[in-house]
């Protein structure tokens, strides 16, 4: 008996010496730990990866964000009607898509900001490119926060990692904010090359940009009182970049997949939101999501008031050129017209799949059930039901939802699967720096030949001509022919977006409906169109500009003469001032109540 | 006599009464040829009166007189003498030619003796100081549902089972107890099975045939044993184990057919059509379906080629599911060994295509006698689960399609194609012929034991149990072409085809080593128990995929492209250490005293915050032991007083290092096309973080009266939960996730009642059990903060109300509108429209606009007054079991697909035909609007979109028969029964048309609940 006990409370003693050692409870963490962590290049790197990744901001299904911001404008709108925020919209702090700009911003700034500051103590032993990396890091800060003032004005300000202190901050006012970005992109541009080895990258070009995109926003709304400095600060940067970098020869290169493995696109592009179909494929639906009903779906119409922005190719506006014909719209048109967009009559080419068996070719036709196919096995065109027009499906297309018009640009894609697109997309070309360049100067009213070189050499890009020696020295129409110049060139880069707000036209894009192609006057009995539309057109349908002198300047249309004749949408579309500025999300102001809402939420 | 008088005064007046009537039937009816005589007494040899003896196989008997004598005649001296009594154990005794008989009857343990298992350990369950209830194998069994936690369902006051899905494999109920007992943490009660402890879940994979017993520890003061777990209660699950030496050898099977209890009815083609053109009307845009294709449709029909009209609910969804059991128990051995093992397959299928789920398992759980002091043991529990899915979507996403795609759609298309959907997606090829996606889990659970009993009262128990779950997943992703109007359209999905492989395994290895002394001295007993537990849990995983398969039916990862190869994997490790002991004592088991503590140590925090004691303390009284009570103890039979009080723990926070600022790999990005490698950080981390605490103070009372024929128990406490491990919200502009805390607290607050009647009427045995119960959530102190979204946690309210707009019916006129407060721009209002009450403002008080400063609590999604019913009747091999469960008070509430007509380009319900229209302004919907991204008002969060989840339902019942031994012995079959059985039968409640009230539907993603029609064998051999 006794041996029993002492054999039991033996192992009791063992058992209890063997587990109560502490080391048992140390696991340790499978990710790495945040303490001194950025001491060297490959972690400063990928931290930077890090901040890239928070670029993909999803305000819609893969859709790259800045297609959809230029879609709260009246140069463009969504399928739904009157839902377009911003312009009938529901524009409210519960907004889902003003959350999600806002989280996704923040974001940007908090991981730049954790690299930054973590790798502080460590600068002054850090090697290779790490110098480069955090120079990265600070320009996409700055971006980042470009967006939040352009968006939301005052707005709170970090510059290292937020601490429980400051969790209760208020808003920084945009001009410190603004003179914030300028000052920190000085301290970048040292450490950056003018073009990045690597694609997608930041480098000195897009920094300069940045700065001159930056300062125009200051210029444009009169920041501080200081309106001229700001344009001042915004020329001189867009002039650092003027020869550093080119156009590309082809406008329509710059926005497939087969046109952006050309260097002259490549060197145009001085950032770009970056896809890929290999390996872990990064892909977006900015076509599938804005093509034909025939196939593929149509969230998202270019509206009437962009299609006619567009000059007639010999320089003129359609109300001013005899080349127009309301009959043919599209004939004798900037060729930007025709590289951005698809109306009634385009063939339209695309893929499905990807692969040969893909391949789609048909007549875009607004009127018709049936139009014509190319059937590639056969060779020869044939008639197909038109499902713009005849499907369960037909009220979401361009012809129902939309009011004509198609976006091609983006979506000009016969290689690739058009659900499954992998072409990049520009968050800045050397046009806008060009554009930005003479709108700044011109602001300043300082109308030299350099003013009209970069105007030029984005006109000519597309066979346009040179700036009328009417307009040289007429600081208006100059200012009139820079804002056209930036819709038609730069339309569905998320740029109009902001311009809209800069040049204070939200009132005049958003007055009331948009209207569109004519309507058929008579179909016959199996629906297809007997009289009226574009086959009927007359001369007197040509949309009036002069409303006013402010609708002259920018380029706004006026249909109401022959508004009944018209396709409309978004009857109830209206403009209030408030919509200038986004409102603070509601989530933002539960939590830190110090925020102050923007006027008129 | 007078000796007889004298007994008669020590019992009360009724006893005396019904004696004497008794006594007399009794003499009217000796009258016979043979008379058999005898005295029937208790084990302690008291006597026993009016206990019932009755001549097997006939309605012939009698009762025993006031001094345990009975006599009877009996027509031969051969018969069988069948004794009964409340209380005790029936006996049947052959007379064998015997004139005079004497029995002892035994005590019906399960009313005095009966023993429950408790935390490392067991213990008689009238020395019970803690709150633990008890369930049986049998009444979990008879259910006859798919896995134990639905089972349990209304069996155990204060226990809330949640059923909230009918999905084969994923249907098992949500578990709280006393209340849900966390924000952030789990709220889920710690499961042991055999001691071990398992996932959650783990209940969901046992055959309900080796289930022995379940006890369920509700209080601080029995669960405190496992500290820092137990904050949420405990469930022990025992399992059988073989008893004696006999082979025995018995099957159970059932098959049963699943039907959905409730789906709504989606609208027709001309009604869609119809309905959205006067939606359109009613935002001042044109029709989209001209009255010439409305006509065609009404006169031409749907022709599934230019015209569809597509019933996607009848096209998917399958109104029977065929669902079978089949399980074989044998156990036996000799004095040396003992074995219990256990064959069981389950099998459920879907309501939807390609959906099933299949459970096989094996225990084995064997006891050997190694020496007189040496007791071993190994058990072996090997289970094998498979789901089966649709790859493309899942099977809530394919009903809440199929429940709300607009019916013009194309489906299938007249020359048996695919039709093209929504711009592609077609539920109907998602569920058919979009891959298979299947889960595999295999797990071995190995246990081995060694109990010593050195000498006579001391036992050292040691037990090491590894158990390896896995988790394979295998998903092949096959798009399908669609047509429509005889033409190609797309390829769905555009993606292409895509291989997954996963692959996750946990290895928990527990290792437990505790002994216990107990010692009775005169009237004092004690009981001491000390242990330590160590645990390690190591979990890893790795998935790889593939896209581009070029040749059908070759689906390997080998088959795809190379190209386009992923991968992933990591690993998690953490481990917990503990000490624990226990100290019973009573006296002459009248006063009962318990001490409970545990001392934790876990690796999910930093040292200094580490180690946590968790004491708790509880006493009873059984007033009834007293001599006071002598008087009545006839008709109150036991009465017991408890009193509890203990702290427990929770560290169940959904993160292993949740105090590590982490910075983590997986967020490169795509230089030059190629996707490189990223990191950061997501997560404000904090330093500080430890156990969540819960104090539990216990009150209860067990009473037994009429010859233990009623018993009741009932419990109050008061549950207070703080240091809650929360994240609070912090501003968005950190750009990282909200750090862990310490910080709030709250208060559940309840009573639980146990009810039971037991009697028999002749051969008609039956019982009546009520289950009542009600928690009460209230926060208690979140240091000012408030969690705000579609419901709201802030102090003073129930954790998790919903929070919205509160509704005052429709706009009916402009006038109305223009004069009263509306929620954004005033010209996208229009009669018909929602109209809300503004009861509040930016200074507190109304202000003529309605803004969230107008948002208030609408409801709670907590269930209260939970109430469960249950009969349950033998006569003659028959037996009937009807079984009620019911919540008396609930708040639901519905979003998005769930029950918005045209929310997001679909369609909508018949019932919601009901809309307001100037003709119709009393409509149970507002105006049909094209509903878009949910931009309308009328889509806000508020009261309109809240209803009652309170349900009374027909939970169960069953219809049994058991064959008559003397038929079934000629096969040498001991037990024969049929059963037929019913579940969800009967259901009241004010949910929405066309939704079971207990299932999770919310935005419209959701697997209806099972009517299940049922019909099962047991054969015992």
């Amino acid at each position: 008996m006794k041996n029993i006990i002492h054999k039991t409370v033996l192992l009791i003693t063992i058992s209890l010496l063997v587990i109560s050692c502490e080391d048992f409870l140390d696991k340790e963490p499978n990710n790495y730990s945040s303490s001194g962590f950025y001491k060297s290049e490959a972690a400063i790197k990928d931290g930077v990866s890090g901040v890239y990744n928070s670029l993909y901001i999803d305000l819609a299904y893969n859709l790259p964000y800045s297609a959809m911001l230029d879609h709260w404008t009246g140069l463009a709108m969504e399928r739904a009607e009157n839902s377009t925020i911003g312009a009938g919209g529901a524009l409210t702090p519960d907004n889902g898509s003003v959350l999600t700009w806002w989280t996704t911003l923040y974001r940007i700034v908090a991981r730049s900001n954790s690299v930054i500051k973590g790798s502080e103590p460590y600068i002054e032993n850090l090697e290779g490119l790490s110098k480069q990396y955090l120079a990265e890091a600070r320009v996409l800060r700055a971006y980042a926060y470009y967006n939040l003032i352009s968006t939301y004005g005052n707005v709170p300000f970090f510059t290292e990692p937020v601490t429980v202190e400051q969790y209760t901050v208020a808003s920084e006012k945009k001009e410190v904010i603004l003179d914030f970005i300028l000052s920190d992109l000085d301290l970048a541009f040292a450490d950056l090359p003018w073009v990045a080895t690597d694609r997608g990258r930041i480098d000195k070009s897009f920094a300069y940009g940045l700065k001159a995109r930056a300062a125009l926003l200051g210029g444009s709304l009169n920041y501080g009182g200081k309106a001229a400095e700001y344009f001042k600060v915004s020329a001189e940067a867009a002039k650092s970049v003027i020869g550093q970098r080119s156009l590309a020869n082809n406008f329509e290169d710059l926005f497939n997949k087969a046109g952006q493995s050309k260097a002259d696109v490549r060197n145009e592009m001085l950032l770009e939101l970056m896809y890929s179909d290999k390996g872990s494929k990064r892909f977006h639906m900015i076509g599938f999501g804005q093509v034909s009903r025939v196939y593929g779906q149509t969230g998202r119409h270019p509206s009437r008031l962009l299609a006619d922005t567009y000059e007639c190719i010999d320089g003129k506006r359609i109300d001013e050129s005899p080349l127009y014909d309301p009959k043919n719209p599209s004939e004798n048109r900037d060729p930007r017209f025709n590289a951005t967009l698809w109306m009634h009559g385009d063939t339209i080419r695309g893929n499905t799949r990807g692969t040969d068996a893909g391949r789609v070719m048909f007549i875009a036709d607004v009127y018709n059930p049936t139009t014509m196919f190319y059937n590639y096995d056969t060779g020869k065109w044939e008639e197909r039901t038109n499902t713009d027009i005849n499907s369960g499906a037909a009220w979401t297309s361009f012809a129902n939802a939309g009011v004509g018009y198609l976006w091609k640009k983006f979506s000009n894609e016969t290689e690739e699967n058009i659900s499954n697109q992998t072409c990049n997309v520009p968050l800045m070309r050397y046009a806008e720096v060009l554009l930005t360049y003479a709108e700044a100067k011109i602001e300043l009213g300082e109308l030299d030949n350099s003013v009209y070189d970069a105007i030029n050499q984005v006109r000519n890009r597309s066979n346009m001509p040179n700036v009328s020696t009417n307009r040289q020295g007429d600081q208006d129409k100059m200012r009139q022919l820079v804002r056209r110049e930036r819709k038609v060139e730069l339309i569905l880069e998320g740029l109009h977006f902001v311009d809209m707000r800069r040049w204070k036209i939200g009132d005049l894009e958003n007055e009331g409906p948009s209207y569109g192609y004519p309507l058929a006057l008579t179909k016959d009995k199996d629906g297809y169109i007997t009289s009226g539309g574009y086959q009927d057109a007359t001369e007197d349908m040509i949309p009036n500009f002069k409303k006013t002198s402010r609708h002259d300047l920018n380029d706004i249309a006026s249909y109401d003469a022959f508004k009944d004749k018209l396709k409309v949408r978004d009857q109830n579309r209206f403009w209030n001032d408030k919509f200038y500025l986004f409102p603070i999300p509601q989530t933002e102001r539960d939590r830190n109540e110090n925020i102050t809402q923007n006027d008129g939420y | 006599m007078k000796s007889n008088k004298k007994s008669i005064l020590r019992r009360n007046g009724i006893t005396k009464f019904l004696f004497l009537l008794m006594f007399f039937c009794f003499t009217l009816l000796s009258y016979g040829q043979t008379n058999v005589t005898g005295k029937v007494t208790d084990s302690k040899g008291e006597t026993l009166i009016g206990v019932n003896v009755i001549i097997k196989g006939t309605q012939q008997g009698t009762i025993t007189d006031i001094n345990g004598n009975f006599t009877l005649s009996v027509p031969s001296a051969n018969s069988t003498l069948e004794f009964s009594y409340i209380g005790y154990k029936s006996q049947d005794i052959a007379l064998n030619g015997r004139t005079t008989i004497n029995v002892t009857l035994e005590e019906d343990t399960q009313a005095l003796e009966e023993v429950v298992v408790v935390g490392y350990g067991t213990q008689k369950k009238v020395n019970l100081t803690g709150s633990v209830q008890n369930v049986s194998s049998d009444d979990i069994v008879k259910r006859n549902v798919s896995n134990t936690s639905i089972a349990l369902q209304g069996l155990v006051p204060g226990v809330s089972v949640t059923t909230t899905s009918g999905r084969p494999g994923y249907d098992g109920g949500g578990i709280t107890i006393r209340g849900t007992g966390s924000i952030n943490s789990s709220s889920r009660p710690l499961v042991l099975i055999d001691g071990v402890i398992a996932d959650s879940y783990g209940l969901n994979f046992i055959d309900m045939n080796t289930i022995e017993s379940i006890s369920v520890l509700k209080d601080a003061a029995s669960a405190s044993i496992y500290g820092s777990r137990a904050s949420n209660g405990v469930i022990l699950i025992t399992t059988k184990r073989a008893t004696d030496n006999k082979l025995n050898v018995s099957y159970s099977g059932y098959v049963g057919v699943n039907t959905p209890t409730a789906i709504p009815k989606p609208l027709s083609a001309v009604d869609y059509m119809r309905s959205i053109n006067v939606a359109r009307a009613n935002a001042d845009i044109g029709p989209q379906y001209s009255d010439e294709l409305i006509n065609e449709y009404i006169t031409l029909g749907a022709d599934n080629f230019n015209r569809y009209d597509t019933n996607w609910r009848d096209e998917i969804i399958r109104n029977n599911a065929l669902t079978h059991n089949n399980s074989i128990s044998l156990s036996g051995g000799s004095d040396a060994i003992k074995v219990f093992a256990n064959l069981a397959h389950f099998y459920q299928d879907g309501n939807i295509s390609n959906n099933d789920y299949r459970r096989s398992t094996l225990r084995l759980n064997t006891d050997a006698q190694v020496t007189k002091w040496l007791k071993a043991g190994i058990d072996i529990n090997v289970r094998e689960s498979k789901s089966v899915n649709p790859t493309l979507d899942s099977p809530e996403g394919i009903i809440n399609k199929a429940t709300t795609f607009v019916p013009v759609f194309s489906g299938i298309n007249d020359d048996g194609t695919w039709g093209y959907g929504q711009n592609g997606d077609n539920p109907i090829a998602s569920a058919e012929a979009s891959g298979i996606s299947t889960a595999r889990s295999p797990e071995l659970g190995l246990k081995g034991f060694l109990q010593i009993n050195p000498f006579d009262g001391f036992e050292v128990y040691t037990g090491y149990s590894h158990r390896k779950v896995e988790t394979k997943s295998d998903s092949f992703l096959k798009p399908y072409d669609t047509y429509e109007s005889g033409a190609y359209k797309t390829t769905y999905p555009a993606s292409g085809t895509n291989k997954y492989e996963g692959w996750s395994q946990t290895l928990t290895k527990q290792f437990n080593l505790q002994a216990s002394y107990e010692k009775q001295l005169s009237n004092n007993y004690f009981k001491i128990l000390a242990g330590l537990q160590t645990e390690e849990i190591n979990s890893r995983s790795f998935s790889a995929s593939r896209k581009g398969y070029e040749y059908d039916g070759f689906e390997d990862l080998n088959h795809g492209d190379n190209a386009t190869a992923t991968n992933s994997g990591g690993h998690n490790d953490w481990a917990m250490l503990s000490y624990f002991g226990r100290l019973n004592y009573n006296y002459k088991e009248k006063y009962l005293v318990e001490l409970n503590g545990r001392f934790d140590g876990s690796s999910r925090f930093m040292k200094d915050e580490r180690w946590g004691f968790f004491p708790s303390a509880s006493a009873a009284w059984r007033v009834s032991e007293e001599a006071f009570f002598e008087p009545i103890k006839n008709t109150i039979n036991n009465l017991k007083l408890r009193v509890s009080y203990g702290v427990l723990g929770n560290q169940d926070i959904f993160s292993y290092f949740p105090y590590a600022a982490t910075i983590s790999p997986g967020y490169g990005t795509w230089f030059n096309e190629e996707l490189g490698t990223g990191v950061a950080q997501t997560q404000v981390a904090n330093e500080k973080i430890s156990w969540e605490k819960s104090a539990q103070t216990n009150i209860g009372l067990d009473l037994s009266l009429l010859n233990s024929k009623l018993n009741a128990t009932f419990d109050y406490y008061i549950r207070n939960i703080d240091d809650m491990l929360q994240q609070f919200p912090i501003p968005v502009f950190v750009g990282l996730s909200s750090p862990w805390e310490n910080a709030g607290s709250m208060r559940n607050k309840g009573w639980d009642l146990n009810l039971t009647w037991r009697d028999k009427i002749g051969d008609l045995n039956y019982s009546i059990t009520g289950n009542f119960s009600d928690v009460k959530n209230k926060i208690t102190d979140l240091f000012g903060k408030e969690y705000i979204g579609t419901q709201i946690t802030r102090e003073g309210d129930p954790m998790g109300s919903w929070f919205g707009y509160v509704s005052d019916g429709y706009f009916q006129t402009q006038e109305e509108i223009d004069s009263s407060p509306v929620y954004g721009e005033r010209e996208n209002i229009k009669p018909g429209y929602i109209k809300y009450k503004d009861i509040s403002g930016s200074e507190g008080e109304p202000d003529g606009k309605i803004d969230s400063f107008d948002r208030t609590i609408i409801g709670n999604p907590s269930p209260r007054y939970e109430y469960s019913l249950n009969l349950a009747a033998d006569w003659k091999g028959l037996d009937l079991n009807i079984f009620f469960q019911g919540v008396g008070k609930k708040d639901l509430h519905y979003s998005g697909y769930g029950v918005r007509p045209f929310y997001i380009g679909r369609s909508m319900f018949e019932n919601q035909l009901d809309y307001w229209t100037e003709d119709n302004r009393d409509a149970k919907f507002p105006i049909l609007l094209i509903d878009g991204s949910g931009s309308n008002p009328n889509n806000m969060i508020s009261d309109f979109w809240v209803k009652s989840g309170a349900y009374l339902r027909l939970k169960n019942v069953v219809l049994g028969y058991t064959i008559p031994h003397k038929i079934t012995s000629k096969y040498n079959l001991s037990t024969v029964r049929f059963y037929v059985s019913g579940q969800n039968l009967l259901t009241f409640s004010n949910a929405y048309e066309g939704y079971d009230p207990e299932n999770s539907v919310s935005s419209g993603s959701f697997y209806p609940l099972m009517r299940t029609y049922t019909f099962g064998l047991t054969i015992n051999f």
